[in-house]
């Protein structure tokens, strides 16, 4: 992983300066636990090659990378991934994903279905059948049957994007529909 | 910039970083430890709650009638109300009766299995799905905002610090397990929530039968198979649901085929995992559809329609659900919790529906529940108008903690900590419910020493008496040791006080 990609996602943490290098260094352990620590491939022919047997690329997943990189994505969707950073005050950082910002950036957050097939296209590699993708609204529409049930929180937040109330309904939401993303093998599929 | 674009221009390192997500902005917040949990000991219980959400708002008048005021509730229904006839009566009430099709529900009550809350809701009730599913998830007040649920707090205090160090030999399962619709609040803890999500019977099976699935026809479909196997290694819960659900290889013949009622297949599923000896606590089904504004009956019958078909498919799976449970064995660990965000309108609007209400009746049913009915039937007005809303009689957080304190026994401090606030305790759950089983050798000979516990409560004292032998230690704990004396019988008791 090259640095400034990282700098592209700590540009949207509200983190102050003088911390945002120990955070940083915090993803970065993580991805050194689940096996893909930045710039630092296991052997110096680089990583395993789609060709080495027997197992082939296959190698580069197996049940304990598995799990610490579930282990990883609940922490950041729900307690957060806490980070000491004891050059300043506070002293401590919790990181946790902003699930409505990022529907913010999708083109059309208010319609479930083109947020749910957005959020498909921007967080899996492959496309996923609609009995799945009728799963995610599920969450979207918390157990109502039609679509105008979120369309309209959505609209209401959108009104109004600082009443903590109407944040606090389609963060809830999309808590639980981009959490369950992040949790299926889909997921891992690049 | 889609993410395999990003991932296509960063060095083979990134390939699955999860922890890198293009447009999943990460933001950092001043850590607040968290407010310590109490430190009371988790009780161990093999007790299990079976809570089923309906949602879209209950209309509560056409499912437990009040039929002593027919007219004026005809008067405002016009051409949806039931017919007086259709009702069904309840054993001991000349009031109240049952929507034509909850035949089940009718002799659940009858046989002393179904207790009715009237008239829940809360202080200025919200009539938005979404915002109301929230307040009855979370358990606020409807002015505040909170992001963890009743039942994730009830859950948190009993296994703190999940998921770290579980399973573990005390929990090795699931504390909750929900089937279906995602609906992540009710389960939040502050740090994590305690469900388990099975999304649907297809993924039970998957599990049990250690297929992984139909692989879509894309180029990485080999690889997501081998992804879903290592998925199934890692999903440490796994196996245990399958082996519970394998344990149990007969039960009751009278569910419908699977297929039809969804609710009764997953609440099938649902029995067999608790007989099958699965420790977790609480489970949630839901059912949707009850948003009835429009044709909500049939326009030629009032007494059948889209609202009958709902209330006949509860009901025959509930009462499916509560004879399998008796054909198990299990019936009397098991209290089922049903409730909606919100009831409707008295009145009905041009569209053969109602609109949005307030109060609605809860229903609760087990062979520990105090069977009957707690609170009045609403009033309805002779003339009721589009804004007339019925009364409420209990906070549904009353409910809750009634269940908290009675069913599981928790201390009251602990109840007031989870529900945020003190609620009067209804008579829901027969009252020996609580009442400490004593453990202990039942045959001794003279002389021999034995030790006699019960549950530990935390903040409980016990004050022992034994006859026909004498307490070496323990007096005041949940645990004693007694040595007997030369008689040919002893007692010994326990009383438990907080």
């Amino acid at each position: 992983m090259e640095w400034h990609q990282h700098q592209f996602f700590i540009q949207n943490w509200q983190v102050a300066a003088a911390n945002r290098d120990r955070c940083i260094e915090a993803l970065r352990q993580h991805c050194e636990n689940t096996a893909m620590s930045p710039l630092d491939p296991p052997s110096v022919s680089g990583w395993p090659a789609y060709y080495q047997e027997p197992l082939y690329y296959e190698l580069l997943v197996n049940a304990d990378v598995y799990s610490k990189r579930m282990e990883l994505i609940e922490q950041l969707c729900q307690g957060g991934l806490s980070v000491a950073t004891p050059y300043s005050s506070p002293s401590s950082h919790l990181l946790r994903i902003n699930f409505v910002d990022f529907a913010q950036t999708l083109s059309n957050p208010s319609d479930p279905n083109a947020l749910v097939e957005e959020a498909l296209s921007r967080l899996y590699a492959y496309p996923v059948e609609q009995p799945f993708k009728d799963y995610l609204k599920t969450f979207l529409l918390s157990g109502q049957t039609a679509d105008y049930y979120w369309t309209s929180a959505w609209g209401d937040f959108a009104a109004n994007p600082s009443n903590s109330t109407y944040r606090a309904i389609v963060s809830a939401r999309l808590q639980g529909m981009i959490q369950y993303m992040l949790s299926q093998s889909e997921y891992m599929l690049m | 910039m889609k993410r395999r674009d990003f991932i296509r221009s960063a060095v083979p390192a990134a390939v699955v970083l999860p922890s890198l997500i293009n447009g999943l902005t990460v933001r950092a917040f001043a850590h607040a430890p968290q407010i310590d949990g109490l430190s009371e000991a988790q009780i161990d219980t093999d007790k299990v709650w079976v809570l089923i959400q309906w949602n879209g708002g209950n209309d509560g008048l056409h499912t437990v009638v009040p039929i002593d005021q027919y007219d004026n509730l005809a008067n405002a229904r016009g051409g949806i109300i039931l017919s007086e006839n259709a009702i069904l009566p309840l054993n001991g009430s000349t009031t109240v009766g049952l929507h034509p099709a909850m035949t089940g529900i009718q002799q659940l009550y009858d046989t002393g299995k179904i207790c009715i809350v009237q008239g829940v809701s809360y202080p200025n009730p919200s009539f938005s799905h979404f915002r109301a599913t929230d307040i009855v998830s979370t358990g606020t007040d409807s002015n505040i905002s909170l992001n963890t649920g009743w039942v994730g707090r009830y859950l948190d205090h009993e296994f703190p610090n999940y998921p770290y160090g579980y399973p573990n030999a005390d929990m090795p399962d699931p504390p909750a397990i929900q089937i279906g619709v995602g609906l992540p609040l009710l389960f939040q803890a502050p740090e994590s929530n305690l469900a388990m999500s099975i999304s649907s019977i297809d993924l039970f099976d998957q599990w049990t039968n250690g297929n992984i699935g139909t692989l879509p026809e894309t180029p990485a479909g080999h690889e997501l198979g081998y992804l879903r196997a290592i998925a199934q290694q890692t999903q440490q819960y796994a196996q245990r649901i399958v082996t519970a659900s394998q344990n149990v290889t007969t039960q009751w013949s009278g569910y419908p085929s699977t297929g039809i009622n969804a609710l009764a297949d997953q609440l099938k599923l649902i029995a067999r995992l608790i007989a099958g000896g699965l420790k977790t606590r609480v489970y949630l089904v839901s059912i949707g559809g009850f948003d009835t504004h429009a044709n909500q009956v049939s326009n030629t019958d009032p007494n059948t329609g889209q609202h009958a078909n709902l209330l006949g498919k509860l009901s025959e799976a509930i009462f499916a659900f509560s004879s399998d449970l008796a054909f198990l064995g299990v019936g009397e660990r098991v209290v089922g919790l049903t409730f909606s965000e919100f009831g409707r309108r008295i009145k009905a609007n041009a569209s053969w529906g109602t609109d949005h209400g307030t109060a609605f009746p809860m229903l609760l049913f087990g062979t520990q529940v105090q069977a009957g009915i707690v609170g009045n039937n609403p009033i309805i007005p002779a003339a009721a108008t589009v804004s007339d809303n019925l009364a409420i009689q209990f906070d549904f957080r009353a409910v809750y903690a009634s269940l908290l304190k009675d069913w599981f026994c928790l201390s009251e401090t602990a109840v007031n900590s989870i529900m945020l606030n003190t609620f009067a305790a209804l008579p829901v759950v027969q009252s020996p419910c609580c009442v400490p089983v004593v453990i202990g050798a039942s045959n001794s000979c003279a002389g021999d020493i034995h030790t006699y516990s019960v549950a530990p409560s935390a903040g409980s004292t016990y004050i022992w008496t034994v006859t026909g032998g004498s307490i070496l230690s323990g007096q005041g704990s949940n645990s004693i040791t007694v040595q007997w004396d030369n008689g040919s019988e002893g007692i010994v008791s326990v009383t438990q006080s907080q």
